[in-house]
């Protein structure tokens, strides 16, 4: 079955870091936006997600909200980490429930694992991952179900290294909006 | 953010640098930009930021606003007589033009227009106010006042900067601008310009 497959590879990882290169193309294929950054990720809950290029953008889920600070606009906007699946999908790498995974479907397609949320409306976003020869993951892919796929290649990933608990809090700059969208701020 | 050049006044402006440029842009109907947009709402205090793909075609009109992370949010396609709102769960919103589709779904007022002649540094069809220009001639900045006679006066003020080629033609366009008003300020960073000139049209029929 693929999706204990799948979770079992998932089961290795404790911690990953890596740099990450994302290409969005659109319906046609053709290249859009280029965005470049860093990822932490540590099972069950936690993951840091910071863009440098082309603007400074920090995502960090830490188990109960997830917080993103958009240097754009100066605003940080916080969300539930429960409901906030959309604003991320790599968080789905995060679950190891029975309970949470009973919502995807996986497939196999070459050498890419897609997940499908079978709860979604009429649109289905699919997040593929790729792993290396090594079983080390080092690429995403992110189909939006409406014409946008984003493809993340990953370097430099370090696996179950130690990580500071302060990479998974997040305090707003001097000056920032706040944006407080949890149902009990 | 980076430093805006020096512009003058139209007075003290090179007229014939002007016109050579508005000449060249004048017609241009049919291109395209991806851009990075943050959007302020004063009126709701609320501001937003997202990935923005404008294409306007002689005809048409196809505007895909979407995230880096969460995609898709939402696209608007006009065509002659009608413009449809698809979100980003694939339910379908009709008006009569993206302006109406945006009232009625959004609660924005935006001047698609004033935007569309903004963005490729062209003068607008009506009066400009205080322009000011760079020493190539470009337009730098002006405002100007939307509204229809006899409404409330629904003034803009627009900053042009960062001229250069688009990708495959020679006209000068901004790739940064900013347009403000009393109730929203639109701040665009365009990554990619192109151009379809009426040869590379007849090319594609």
């Amino acid at each position: 079955d693929e999706t204990a497959e799948l979770r079992d590879r998932l089961q290795e990882i404790d911690t990953l870091q890596a740099q990450f290169e994302q290409r969005v193309y659109d319906e046609r294929d053709l290249l859009q936006e280029e965005l470049q950054g860093e990822l932490t990720l540590k099972r069950p809950h936690y993951l840091h997600w910071e863009t440098s290029q082309p603007d400074h953008s920090v995502m960090v889920a830490d188990g109960e909200s997830v917080w993103y600070y958009n240097s754009f606009i100066e605003q940080l906007s916080i969300f539930d980490q429960a409901q906030s699946l959309e604003q991320n999908p790599m968080l789905v790498l995060l679950s190891d429930s029975d309970e949470a995974w009973s919502d995807f479907a996986v497939t196999r397609e070459n050498d890419y694992w897609i997940i499908r949320d079978r709860t979604q409306g009429q649109v289905t976003v699919a997040l593929s991952v790729a792993f290396d020869e090594e079983g080390l993951l080092n690429r995403l892919r992110v189909d939006d179900g409406q014409g946008q796929i984003s493809v993340f290649e990953l370097s430099e990933v370090t696996l179950n290294q130690n990580v500071a608990a302060d990479k998974f809090t997040f305090s707003a700059p001097e000056g920032a909006e706040i944006d407080d969208q949890r149902t009990n701020p | 953010c980076a430093s805006r050049p020096d512009s003058v006044s139209e007075t003290d402006a090179d007229q014939q640098l002007i016109a050579t440029h508005q000449a060249q842009l004048a017609d241009i109907d049919n291109w395209e930009f991806q851009a990075r947009m943050a959007f302020f709402n004063f009126r709701d205090n609320e501001r937003h930021s997202a990935s923005i793909r404008w294409q306007q075609a002689p005809e048409s009109l196809y505007i895909r606003i979407s995230h880096p992370l969460r995609g898709t949010l939402a696209q608007l396609e006009q065509q002659p007589g009608y413009a449809i709102l698809t979100d980003d769960d694939d339910n379908q919103y009709y008006a009569r033009d993206v302006s109406e589709l945006l009232v009625q779904n959004l609660n924005i007022y935006l001047p698609v227009e004033l935007i569309n002649d903004a963005l490729l540094g062209r003068h607008p069809g009506t009066r400009l106010l205080q322009p000011r220009y760079f020493e190539d001639g470009s337009l730098a900045s002006y405002q100007v006042d939307v509204s229809e006679p006899g409404q409330a006066s629904d003034r803009w003020s627009v900053l042009l900067s960062n001229y250069a080629a688009a990708q495959n033609h020679s006209a000068l366009v901004p790739h940064s601008l900013e347009l403000e008003s009393s109730d929203y300020r639109i701040r665009l960073n365009i990554s990619r310009w192109q151009i379809i000139s009426p040869e590379d049209e007849t090319h594609y029929d």
